[in-house]
């Protein structure tokens, strides 16, 4: 990883993450599924997380020493951000570095909730309570706060808001949860993955840091869709993963950045909590409404450029000064603060 | 969270509905077997996409003097967009300030006909209030109501009567779509072409049928209100060759059939696809680019 220098918002451009595209073979599930399953376990894997959160802590460190703050603030970077910000950069240049936006309303539509929905739709169709989408999808729906609905309920869950609709609403949300949940349903050969190592909808997994003073906070949130493991049974190599992302449209300019971030969160907790999260041997995004697949080998050169990009991300959502150089000069290993 | 797997084997859509039950409706019509589904043909897709290709790379050159440019490509950032057949200038909703009567009549009919295909009938005289209600809480939702609460009251008035006559029609028509048959609603396609410079938009009303895999096996239906007349009809024509050139592109094999609807009309439309529907939807694709 040392062969890959600290990046500023320029670099980016110019250091690409690379990915291989499935073959176009019909029936399709086949090839995503090789794709999925085709990777090989990270060499020395804790060795290059850790040297991943070392660069990562020393950037950060660096990057919020640029806008010293008067109080604590906390930056969320999700995929939606991470692509926003880079995919701005990367079109239109650095002088396109997006001011920091006022935080949006998230609302709850059939648009945002057929993922959770669909999620435990697919679920049911795996455990064999449900034959088809739309059945599953009808359970799922019949009692959202319950064991088999989409999660805790609370003031602002995707539970509650499920359970305070009107019949036509309900009926919209659950159409647009029954073809999400269709996408993925048919988007894999299930019968051949391990179902004793396959999480489906997972909860989000996150990292924090925070440096020390009144300066701000970062939280990564990794997100995949579908998690396999593998190795850990085989001979008894090393134990690795790989996820599945499910998105919308076609990719962008930032897409594989995008993708690294459920990696890079992974990467990040398997140093915290190993027996329960692993560093991905592979990413694959996947965007049914073209049909397109992105995979991406993760590894130290990989992470550390999805690190820089977490980086590049969080100077923009903190309006502090794009300073490409003074961030990368800052060598001398930063202060670790409170990462967990 | 882990799962305990069992072996996702989905029915395949079925060849025939039961006549008896389902009478002389348009769905039993969509799927009706009067001919053998295709062989895929697995090199097609990627022809398809090589001659777009090409005919992109083409698009931008100097023309004559009195026309210097020949026809209009985008870029990876901003790509053009084509949909139906024609060059848009955006894909994105029109604002909500621009959204007059005939925009909310084709998302309130758009609306009754999905639910219908899910719930089945709207319960009657409330047609009107159960598709505001269900379209409250889509993504555009918000603003729709809001072009809906500013009309004229008569305006509104002829809104909810053109709605309830609307689902009328289409609950004659059509009903709840078998669980088997896998229906999706609300499909958005999107075929990136010439690195990104291009992109082909297209949306199915309803999607039939699970991926192929091997033969052709999803049917799409465009919901098409809006024009009358030989205009009207070469509109529906290039809205289903945009329909199923999409869904070649990115699906790798062409679909079995696409239909468009018009309960104006109460007519359905239905085409086998074939590699010379498929052509003259490449053609339309190109077409539109050289004319800018």
């Amino acid at each position: 990883m040392s062969a890959v220098p600290a990046l500023s918002s320029e670099d980016l451009a110019s250091w690409p993450i690379s990915a291989t595209t499935p073959p176009g073979s019909i029936p399709r599930a086949d090839a995503l599924t090789d794709a999925l399953l085709g990777g090989t376990a990270l060499a020395d894997a804790q060795a290059v997380s850790r040297e991943v959160r070392a660069r990562l802590e020393r950037r950060l460190a660096s990057t919020v020493t640029l806008a010293p703050l008067t109080h604590p603030r906390v930056a969320r970077i999700a995929h939606h951000q991470l692509t926003r910000v880079l995919g701005a950069l990367l079109t239109a240049g650095p002088t396109a570095l997006p001011v920091p936006e006022a935080r949006e309303t998230f609302r709850w539509s059939s648009r945002t909730a057929r993922r959770p929905v669909g999620l435990a739709a697919v679920r049911l169709g795996l455990d064999g309570r449900a034959a088809t989408p739309a059945d599953a999808v009808a359970q799922v729906m019949a009692d959202p706060c319950g064991p088999l609905g989409v999660g805790r309920a609370g003031p602002g869950s995707c539970a509650d808001w499920l359970a305070s609709l009107a019949l036509p609403a309900r009926s919209i949300v659950a159409a647009e949860a029954t073809a999400w949940a269709t996408r993925l349903w048919t988007s894999l050969d299930w019968g051949r993955l391990d179902p004793r190592q396959l999480s489906v909808g997972g909860p989000d997994r996150w990292w924090r840091w925070s440096g020390t003073g009144p300066t701000a906070r970062i939280a990564l949130r990794g997100r995949a869709d579908v998690r396999i493991r593998m190795g850990a049974s085989v001979g008894g190599g090393p134990s690795h993963g790989a996820h599945l992302v499910v998105l919308d449209g076609h990719p962008g300019a930032a897409a594989r950045h995008g993708l690294m971030l459920s990696a890079l969160v992974d990467a990040l907790s398997s140093l915290r909590s190993p027996e329960s999260s692993t560093v991905p041997s592979r990413v694959v995004g996947w965007w049914p409404d073209s049909g397109k697949a992105w995979v991406i080998s993760v590894d130290a050169e990989t992470l550390a450029v999805a690190a820089d990009a977490v980086v590049v991300t969080a100077r923009a959502l903190l309006g502090a000064a794009d300073a490409p150089g003074r961030a990368d000069a800052a060598d001398a290993p930063g202060r670790p603060g409170d990462n967990h | 969270m882990t799962v305990a797997l069992a072996p996702l084997r989905l029915p395949e859509p079925a060849n025939e509905p039961d006549r008896g039950s389902w009478g002389p409706d348009l769905l039993a019509r969509l799927v009706s077997p009067a001919l053998p589904r295709p062989t895929i043909d697995h090199g097609l897709a990627g022809g398809l996409r090589a001659w777009l290709d090409d005919g992109i790379a083409g698009v931008g050159r100097a023309g004559t003097p009195e026309r210097p440019v020949v026809g209009r490509a985008g870029t990876p950032e901003r790509p053009v967009v084509v949909r139906d057949g024609t060059l848009v200038r955006s894909a994105t909703l029109a604002r909500p300030s621009a959204l007059g009567l005939r925009e909310l009549r084709a998302c309130l009919t758009r609306m009754v006909f999905r639910l219908t295909l899910v719930q089945g009938a709207l319960r009657h005289p409330l047609e009107f209030e159960d598709a505001l209600c269900a379209i409250s809480v889509t993504e555009h939702g918000p603003e729709l109501l809001d072009a809906v609460g500013r009309l004229h009251p008569r305006e509104r008035a002829s809104l909810g009567a053109f709605t309830r006559a609307r689902a009328s029609v289409i609950s004659a028509q059509w009903r709840p779509v078998p669980a088997a048959w896998l229906p999706r609603t609300g499909e958005r396609l999107r075929a990136p072409l010439g690195g990104g410079a291009v992109v082909v938009h297209a949306t199915a009303d309803l999607v039939l049928g699970r991926p192929s895999e091997g033969a052709a096996s999803v049917c799409l239906v465009r919901l098409h209100d809006e024009h009358r007349g030989p205009l009207g009809t070469a509109r529906a024509q290039h809205a289903r060759r945009a329909l199923a050139l999409a869904e070649t592109l990115r699906s790798g094999a062409p679909p079995w059939r696409v239909a468009t609807y018009d309960p104006g009309a109460r007519h359905l439309d239905c085409d086998e696809v074939t590699e010379e529907l498929l052509a003259d939807a490449v053609r339309d694709v190109l077409e539109a680019l050289e004319r800018g």
